[in-house]
């Protein structure tokens, strides 16, 4: 699993995901991604056209790191999720806290930096 | 032109002196030969005695120069043989034996400097015994020369102060002569002398002082040698005694872990076991039937699951799902099903599954869980009236197949719009009803039963496992054995990722009839 940091500064944090979001996937990038998410408290967008798989211990991430995203009135928006990974989302029923988004205008819109 | 009485010298025979002159180029000849030419006076008589003063004087050289050369080749055998000896103690013996021999002489010492003590010292043979010997680096002859370097040589030990005479009155050994060299190894420091004692055929000779000085250097070789020999030996003695204690403990260690792994196997089946006894029995009479399969992906999974009777009129059917697997969610299920089993949550109406999902909700925050939420579905069924009422948390719909003799069933899908338990506190959650119609199978499963890997970035579509669900099994087989197969048989690594968890449940009575 591989986490690359697009872009981190004071407006977005933009994070790119590519792998299998399972068990092992996720506790390698598991610190990491907490720290650029959580910690850091921006609007997140976080691209997952890469991500191929997700688990419940991968949606356990994403919902930890919006919880607290949440907790300081920002969002989080999962770009170009795999149809695989929109549908564990969806039956999750989390998307109205992990917000998905198919082009970036959506994505920025939804993060309220148009 | 000079002549002599009673010489004529042309007439004089020069052959024999030719001849001689013809032996002495080849070797051969034996200047007795000319002893009566040498005798005549005048010039034959002259050149006679020159040319047997020039044989004896080539011989003698001949004769140096063959001793010189079986010395050289004696050393070269000696040296090899010191050579091939690398123990100290053996090698020391040697040494002495060897000046010994090489001098023709009676006895022979090695004395060995102790830079600690400042001694020199040495192995004798006192009687029976051997016994070593120490005397401060300065004393005597050996001492002298150790001081000094320079060859010492006494034709009279006993007139020369510096001999000891207590080493005599101890052995009973008389001393008369004694040739002492310095041994000096390759950086010029003196390590020892060497001492040999009465030489048999009179008193040690100038060559004598050379040879032994020569085995002497070559002695101090070997000895380096043996040394090195003798630090490797003991570095290594030292480094396999060191590595066989940690070999020793290593062992202790593996053994150790291994009693620990095996203990922990052993615990962790026993965990499994007790987490299987805690699932009901399948139900196999009876207007309500049901069969499951529960096949953790590791000997603790984080799925479990249950029914029972609420009341008379109310059977209560759940599947839960942990996230993630092992001991920890193992834990957290069976808490789980102990809570719904024993119906322990306050103010909820187990027959209403929106208030169940609710209380647990509440009762198991993820933040007090070690950040582990679940997902659930939950359905009580009415045999009644046949409703069912369901509410599903972030869980994958359950599978309503409706019978139908010939064909495959559609499949209706049970879910509701609620996402997983213990993520987000005080939020409602929303049940559905439905009514049957009729006899119907229902699946309520994990998503490990769905989620099946079956390439390198593949995986079976949803769809594909409801279609393969709807399909009525042969007489004599199960829906849900067949499932398991084509799962394992799909898998691209032919192992299950997840926990495969599956309950079927069929509702066979019909109409109002109480099971």
């Amino acid at each position: 699993m591989e986490l690359k940091i697009i872009r981190a500064d004071d407006q977005l944090t933009h994070l790119a995901l590519s792998g299998e979001l399972n068990v092992e996937g996720t506790t390698q990038i598991e610190k990491e991604f907490l720290k650029y998410t959580a910690e850091r408290q921006k609007p997140t967008l976080v691209d997952m056209s890469e991500v191929w798989f997700l688990s419940s211990f991968g949606i356990r991430l994403l919902f930890m790191s919006v919880k607290a995203l949440m907790a300081v009135g920002v969002k989080m928006v999962a770009l170009h999720p795999q149809p695989m990974v929109e549908e564990s989302l969806r039956m999750v029923h989390l998307t109205d806290v992990i917000h998905i988004a198919h082009d970036s205008e959506e994505a920025f819109k939804l993060l309220g930096l148009e | 032109m000079v002549s002599y009485p009673g010489q004529n010298l042309h007439e004089t025979n020069f052959e024999p002196l030719l001849e001689a002159a013809g032996a002495m180029q080849t070797g051969t000849f034996d200047p007795a030969r000319l002893d009566d030419l040498a005798e005549r006076p005048g010039p034959m008589g002259q050149l006679a005695q020159a040319l047997q003063k020039m044989a004896r004087g080539i011989s003698e050289r001949e004769e140096r120069l063959r001793r010189d050369c079986e010395g050289e080749a004696q050393l070269l055998e000696i040296t090899n043989d010191l050579a091939s000896e690398l123990n100290l103690g053996p090698l020391l013996k040697k040494i002495m034996e060897t000046a010994q021999r090489l001098l023709d002489a009676e006895r022979s010492t090695l004395f060995m400097y102790d830079e600690k003590t400042d001694e020199l010292w040495s192995h004798l043979a006192l009687g029976l015994e051997i016994q070593e010997i120490r005397f401060p680096a300065g004393m005597g002859i050996a001492g002298a020369v150790f001081s000094t370097g320079d060859t010492i040589n006494i034709t009279d030990a006993y007139k020369d102060e510096r001999f000891n005479k207590d080493f005599d009155k101890e052995t009973g050994f008389r001393t008369r002569s004694t040739l002492t060299v310095p041994v000096i190894n390759k950086d010029g420091v003196k390590i020892g002398v060497l001492q040999v004692l009465n030489k048999r055929t009179g008193p040690f000779s100038p060559a004598d002082e050379k040879r032994l000085r020569a085995f002497a250097s070559q002695v101090s070789i070997a000895l380096e040698n043996a040394q090195i020999h003798d630090n490797l030996e003991k570095k290594v003695s030292e480094r396999t005694k060191d590595l066989r204690l940690a070999n020793d403990l290593l062992k202790e260690e593996i053994q150790e872990r291994r009693r620990t792994q095996e203990k922990l196997v052993s615990e962790l089946s026993e965990a499994a076991e007790y987490v299987k006894k805690l699932l009901p029995a399948p139900v196999e009479e009876g207007p309500i039937r049901i069969d499951w399969r529960f096949i953790p992906s590791t000997s603790l999974g984080g799925d479990s699951f249950g029914y029972h009777w609420l009341d008379r009129d109310h059977f209560a059917f759940y599947l839960v799902d942990v996230c993630g697997h092992g001991v920890g969610a193992a834990l957290l299920a069976v808490s789980i099903l102990n809570v719904l089993r024993s119906q322990s949550l306050p103010v909820v109406d187990f027959k209403d599954p929106s208030q169940v999902l609710g209380g647990l909700n509440n009762a198991f925050p993820m933040e007090k869980h070690n950040f582990m939420y679940f997902t659930i579905w939950y359905g009580v069924y009415n045999p009644i009236n046949h409703q069912l009422k369901y509410a599903g948390g972030g869980h994958p719909p359950a599978l309503l197949f409706q019978e139908s003799p010939s064909t495959a069933s559609s499949a209706v899908q049970l879910e509701t719009a609620n996402t997983f338990i213990g993520g987000i506190p005080n939020i409602v959650y929303e049940s559905k009803a439905m009514t049957f119609e009729g006899p119907g199978r229902l699946y309520v499963f994990s998503d490990g039963v769905f989620e099946i890997k079956t390439g390198e970035k593949d995986w079976w579509a949803f769809s594909d496992f409801v279609a393969f669900l709807s399909k009525p099994a042969p007489e004599g087989l199960s829906e849900i054995d067949l499932l398991f197969d084509h799962v394992q048989s799909i898998s691209h690594s032919g192992l299950l990722d997840d926990d495969f968890s599956i309950m079927e449940i069929r509702f066979e009575s019909f109409p109002g009839e109480r099971p």
